[in-house]
């Protein structure tokens, strides 16, 4: 992430920063889905989503589970994050 | 370094180790290393089913990577101490 | 901005469920975690869900206290109950 006063940013950093407060989809290496509000995320792809809904493979199938609190998803199981 | 720290708190204690094949042992907690691979003495069965057959082995390394959990009893914990660790872990060094 | 992991910390001493790989769940008092997302829980329950003849069964572990190592963790959140 950019440190203060320099502008050092990778675009994979500033797509990051700019996604955050969004609606976005993440998938996980073993298939799962999950769709959310994005509330934080740091450089090892830890993910903290608000309002996350799940489901396996594609949000065509059925809904696995609703979540009404916060939901931490571990980076190193992230396969990928995008705008929903 | 917090769990490093934790585990060798649990040294000289009972504790009972379930690996990610499925394999379950209680033994004495002898060591602990930066990686939580971990060394225990006298293992004995805690699950029949689970357990593989090591009569004659009394103490074993175990890789930290392959451990799925371990079992402790609740007077090994200071749990306000433990808490209070982790507020302190330093999660600022992420940034 | 704070990080997922500082975000974690909100809630120690707080019920949590946690989700592992392996078609594994465990809910239980959130005592301490890592960046690497070991965790220490109090009062645990473990949830293996399993097919059994084309049958989803579920069974039930109870646990004082447990450490879990975090490369078997997927997701951590509150529980709805």
């Amino acid at each position: 992430m950019s440190s203060s006063g320099e502008s050092t940013t990778t675009a994979s950093a500033q797509f990051l920063s700019n996604i955050i407060g969004q609606s976005v989809v993440v998938k996980l290496h073993n298939g799962m889905l999950y769709q959310g509000v994005l509330e934080s995320i740091d450089g090892f792809m830890n993910i903290a989503l608000n309002q996350a809904t799940e489901h396996y493979e594609t949000a065509s199938n059925g809904l696995l589970h609703r979540y009404d609190g916060d939901v931490f998803v571990r980076g190193t199981q992230v396969l990928y994050i995008s705008e929903a | 370094m917090l769990f490093f720290s934790f585990f060798k708190t649990l040294v000289d204690q009972e504790v009972t180790v379930e690996l990610k094949n499925d394999i379950e042992l209680k033994g004495t907690l002898k060591s602990v290393d930066q990686f939580l691979n971990l060394k225990l003495d006298n293992i004995s069965c805690s699950n029949e089913s689970k357990y593989p057959h090591l009569s004659s082995v009394r103490n074993i390394f175990i890789r930290g990577s392959t451990v799925r959990y371990v079992y402790l009893n609740k007077n090994m914990v200071d749990t306000n101490l433990l808490q209070d660790a982790a507020r302190r872990e330093a999660m600022s060094a992420r940034k | 901005m704070d990080t997922p992991l500082d975000l974690l910390k909100l809630n120690l001493d707080e019920k949590v469920f946690v989700k592992l790989r392996g078609a594994r769940e465990m809910t239980g008092v959130l005592q301490a975690f890592d960046s690497h997302c070991n965790i220490v829980l109090s009062n645990a329950t473990e949830t293996i869900y399993e097919l059994v003849d084309g049958e989803l069964k579920s069974s039930t572990k109870g646990s004082e206290m447990v450490f879990v190592r975090g490369d078997s963790v997927t997701l951590i959140t509150t529980p709805s109950d």
